[in-house]
C-alpha cells in the first residue's frame, strides 16, 4: 500500500465512525483545498453520497472566485450547505479596515462557529487541518473536544491508540474530528492530482504569483510561484522552503497569535 | 514515484542517555536536516559545544513544530535507501505514559536507548514493561556512549547478557543490539574497524534500511464491522479490514452470532474489486440478508475467533482514580463495545522493577499494569493477541474517556470461570 492509499483507507475509516458516533455531525468546509479534499473523501466513504451537513462560517471577506467554486461543487456534488454569518458583529462595524485581523478572526470566525454549532446543535464538526501547517494544529488527536467555554485544554488530553477515539463529553462540549491529521500540503496536492479533484482557480499561477493558502482577501496575500497547474504545484512542494501559511497575516500578528486564537476555539 | 508506507518507530529510553543526540546525529550523517539547521550546527560545532549540539538540533526542530507549547509527541520524518521512517520522540516528563501510549500504540517497532556507563536503570526497565504491555515486537536496543567505556567489549559483552535477561524476563527478545557513540557517530553510517574491531554485528543506518518492521502476513480474515449503509438499492457492511483479505464469492462467518453468509461484492466508491487486504476500508454486500450489526467481526471458515465471556488480559491504567474490581467501564476491542467489570485482579505489577506488588489485589493505582480477569457483560468474539493483534488488544474506557488499554493472554470457557488462578 502507497502512502496516500495508507492516509485515505485511515480517513476513511475516521470519518465513519465520526458518522457512526455523532446525532448532529457537521464538516466545516471553507472551499479551500483540505476541506475540499474532506468532502471527497466522505463521497469515497459513502460511496458517492455525503449524508452529514457542510457548514461554511462566512466573514464576507472571501474572493469572488471561491464563491462561484462553492455554488459549482454544491451543485455537483449535491452537498447539504449551510452559511452562517456573524451578523451582528457586521452591524457592530468589524471588518478589516476597522480592527486587526485577529479580532476580526475572533468575531467573525470564532464567535461565528461559536453561534453556529448553538444554532444547528452540533455535536461533532470535522476539520480539514493538519498537524504540519501550523505548530499548535501538531498537538490535536484525532478526536479533539472543546468544552463549553469552546476551549482546547492541550495539556490534558486523553490517550488515544488503536484507532479507538475519545467520544465522550460533557454537556455543552463538542468533539472536533481531524480526518486529515497526518497528511501534508504534499499529500494533499498529490491526492487532488491523483483523483482529479477541482479546486479554485486562485491556487495556481498568475503573473508569477498564486495563493498557497485561502482566507479573507484583506489579510491574505499571494507568494512567487510559477506554479499553474496541479501537477506542477506537486514539484513546486519538493523543493520550496518557504512555509504554507506565510501568506496568511493572522499567524503573525502577534507572538503565538494562532495558538492564541486556537486555545479560544479557533479553527 | 510512489511514495512508500512509513515505518513508525518510538524511541525510548532512560533521561539523559542521548535520545535527542541520536536523533539529531541521524539526521546530521544522512543529511537530512534543513539547510538552515546544518548551518547553525556547523556554526556551533566550531565553538566546540562538541556534547550539546545534536541535541540542540532537534530541540530546535521540536521548538519550530511546537512554537513553545508544552512537548507533547514529535515526530520526525527520516530516510534510509530502502525505508520511510517516523521516529516518534514522547519526552520523558510525569505525562509520559500517555503520550508515549498515544505516540507508541501504533508504531511498529521501538530504539530502546542504553548508556554504556551506566547501564540498565529505571526508566529502561519502565519504557520496556510498556512496550510489552503495548504489544510491540521489534526493540531495538542502540547502546550509546561506547566512546566513555573505551569502546570495551567485555563492558559490551556484560551489558548485553544483562540486556537480553531483562528482555527475557518480559518475554521479549532484542531484535539487535548496537553498541555505538552517538556523539562522535561511530558505527552509524561505517563498520567501527578502528574503534570497536571485535563487532560483528551490522551498522545502526544498515539494521534501519534493513529492518523487518512489517506484521508477518496473517492470513486469518478480521474484518470488524464498522456501520451499515442502506442506499443505492443496496445494503453495505462497511469496516476497515484489520487482517487478511476478502474477495467476492468467499463463505463469510460473523462473531458472534455464527451467521453465515456469501460475499457478493466487494466495494469502494465507484470501484467493484476482486480482492480486498489488511488496512483497506471497504464495503462488501452479502448474498442473504441476514441480521449483521457494528461490533460483529467477519471470518473465514475454520479460522475462528474466540467467543467468549471472560478473558485475561494484561492491562495498563491510566485513570486519575484507581481502578478496583467489580467497577464497571466499557471495554472496546476493534467495533465492539460492551460493559465489562474486573473479576479478578491477579497480578499488580511495579513498570519499574517488574516486581509483583500484590497477588489477589482489590484495585490498581494510576500508571500500573495488572494481571486481569475480565468479565463482560455479553458475549464477545476475540484472539489471543499473539495471534491476531487487531483484535486482540482493546481500550478501557471510563467516564472520562480511554482510561487504559491491554492485551488478551487467552480466552477463557464459561466453564473455566471458578478455577481462574
Amino acid at each position: 500500500m502507497s502512502n496516500l492509499q495508507d492516509l485515505e483507507n485511515r480517513s476513511i475509516f475516521i470519518i465513519r465512525e465520526a458518522y457512526k458516533r455523532f446525532h448532529n455531525l457537521t464538516i466545516l468546509w471553507s472551499f479551500g483545498k483540505d476541506s475540499t479534499v474532506l468532502l471527497w473523501l466522505c463521497r469515497k466513504a459513502f460511496f458517492g453520497r455525503i449524508p452529514i451537513r457542510a457548514l461554511h462560517i462566512d466573514t464576507t471577506f472571501k474572493f469572488p472566485e471561491m464563491y462561484v467554486y462553492r455554488d459549482q461543487l454544491i451543485r455537483e456534488w449535491n452537498i447539504t450547505f449551510v452559511r452562517h454569518v456573524n451578523q451582528d458583529a457586521l452591524d457592530r462595524g468589524v471588518n478589516y479596515s476597522t480592527c486587526d485581523p485577529i479580532t476580526v478572526c475572533e468575531e467573525l470566525k470564532t464567535n461565528g462557529l461559536r453561534q453556529a454549532i448553538e444554532k444547528y446543535k452540533i455535536d461533532g464538526l470535522m476539520l480539514g487541518i493538519r498537524k504540519d501547517e501550523e505548530g499548535s494544529r501538531s498537538k490535536e488527536r484525532y478526536f479533539s473536544p472543546r468544552d463549553k467555554e469552546f476551549q482546547w485544554d492541550y495539556k490534558n488530553q486523553p490517550p488515544e491508540l488503536w484507532d479507538q477515539f475519545n467520544s465522550v463529553y460533557p454537556p455543552g462540549a463538542h468533539i472536533r474530528i481531524h480526518p486529515l491529521l497526518d497528511w501534508t500540503e504534499q499529500n494533499v496536492w498529490e491526492y487532488i492530482q491523483q483523483e482529479g479533484i477541482p479546486v479554485v482557480p486562485l491556487y495556481f499561477s498568475r503573473e508569477g504569483k498564486r495563493y498557497r493558502s485561502l482566507g479573507c482577501m484583506p489579510i491574505t496575500k499571494p507568494v512567487t510561484s510559477s506554479a499553474a497547474t496541479v501537477s506542477e504545484i506537486v514539484e513546486e512542494l519538493k523543493t520550496t522552503k518557504v512555509s504554507e501559511r506565510s501568506g496568511r497575516q493572522q499567524d503573525t500578528a502577534q507572538e503565538y497569535a494562532m495558538q492564541k486564537l486556537r486555545a479560544r476555539g479557533y479553527m | 514515484m510512489v511514495e512508500q508506507q512509513k515505518y513508525k518507530v518510538v524511541v525510548v529510553g532512560h533521561v539523559d542517555h542521548g535520545k535527542s543526540t541520536l536523533i539529531g546525529r541521524l539526521l546530521y550523517e544522512t543529511k537530512q536536516l534543513p539547510e538552515a539547521k546544518l548551518q547553525e550546527i556547523e556554526r556551533i560545532s566550531q565553538k566546540q559545544f562538541r556534547d550539546v549540539e545534536f541535541a540542540y538540533v532537534l530541540d530546535a526542530l521540536k521548538e519550530e513544530q511546537e512554537q513553545n507549547i508544552t512537548i507533547d509527541i514529535t515526530q520526525v520524518l527520516f530516510k534510509t535507501k530502502n525505508k520511510d521512517y517516523s521516529l516518534i520522540d514522547a519526552p520523558g516528563h510525569k505525562e509520559f505514559i500517555k503520550n508515549m501510549v498515544t505516540g507508541a500504540a501504533n508504531a511498529q517497532g521501538a530504539i530502546l536507548l542504553v548508556s554504556a556507563p551506566e547501564g540498565i536503570r529505571d526508566q529502561t526497565k519502565r519504557h520496556l514493561t510498556l512496550l510489552q504491555v503495548l504489544g510491540l515486537k521489534q526493540i531495538l536496543v542502540v547502546v550509546n556512549k561506547m566512546d566513555l567505556i573505551d569502546y570495551d567489549q567485555e563492558k559490551f559483552i556484560a551489558l548485553e547478557r544483562e540486556i537480553t535477561l531483562l528482555f527475557s524476563k518480559n518475554h521479549l527478545q532484542p531484535a539487535a543490539i548496537i553498541p555505538i557513540s552517538a556523539r562522535d557517530a561511530i558505527n552509524f553510517l561505517s563498520i567501527p574497524q578502528k574503534e570497536m574491531p571485535w563487532y560483528q554485528g551490522r551498522t545502526f543506518y544498515d539494521f534501519l534500511d534493513c529492518w523487518q518492521l512489517t506484521l508477518e502476513k496473517k492470513d486469518l480474515l478480521r474484518f470488524p464491522v464498522q456501520d451499515i449503509y442502506r442506499w443505492n438499492d443496496k445494503r453495505y457492511i462497511v469496516g476497515r479490514i484489520e487482517s487478511g483479505t476478502i474477495s467476492p464469492g468467499e463463505k463469510i462467518i460473523f462473531y458472534p452470532s455464527l451467521k453465515e453468509t456469501i460475499v457478493e461484492t466487494v466495494e469502494q466508491w465507484n470501484n467493484l474489486l476482486t480482492f480486498a487486504s489488511a488496512g483497506e476500508s471497504i464495503g462488501i454486500t452479502m448474498k442473504d440478508q441476514i441480521f449483521v450489526e457494528r461490533g460483529n467481526i467477519a471470518a473465514k471458515e475454520k479460522q475462528p475467533l474466540a467467543i467468549t465471556e471472560e478473558l485475561r488480559a494484561r492491562i495498563f491504567w491510566l485513570g486519575k482514580e484507581p481502578l478496583s474490581a467489580n467497577k464497571q467501564f466499557i471495554l472496546v476491542c476493534a467495533t465492539q463495545e460492551v460493559e465489562a467489570e474486573i473479576i479478578h485482579i491477579r497480578q499488580r505489577i511495579d513498570p519499574e522493577t517488574l516486581n509483583i506488588l500484590q497477588e489477589n489485589a482489590q484495585e490498581i493505582l494510576t500508571n500500573e499494569v495488572a494481571d486481569v480477569i475480565i468479565a463482560p457483560k455479553r458475549t464477545m468474539a476475540v484472539d489471543r493477541f499473539e495471534e491476531v493483534p487487531q483484535t486482540g488488544r482493546f481500550v478501557i474506557l471510563g467516564k472520562n474517556g480511554i482510561s487504559g488499554g491491554g492485551i488478551i493472554l487467552e480466552a477463557l470457557g464459561l466453564s473455566s470461570r471458578t478455577d481462574t488462578s
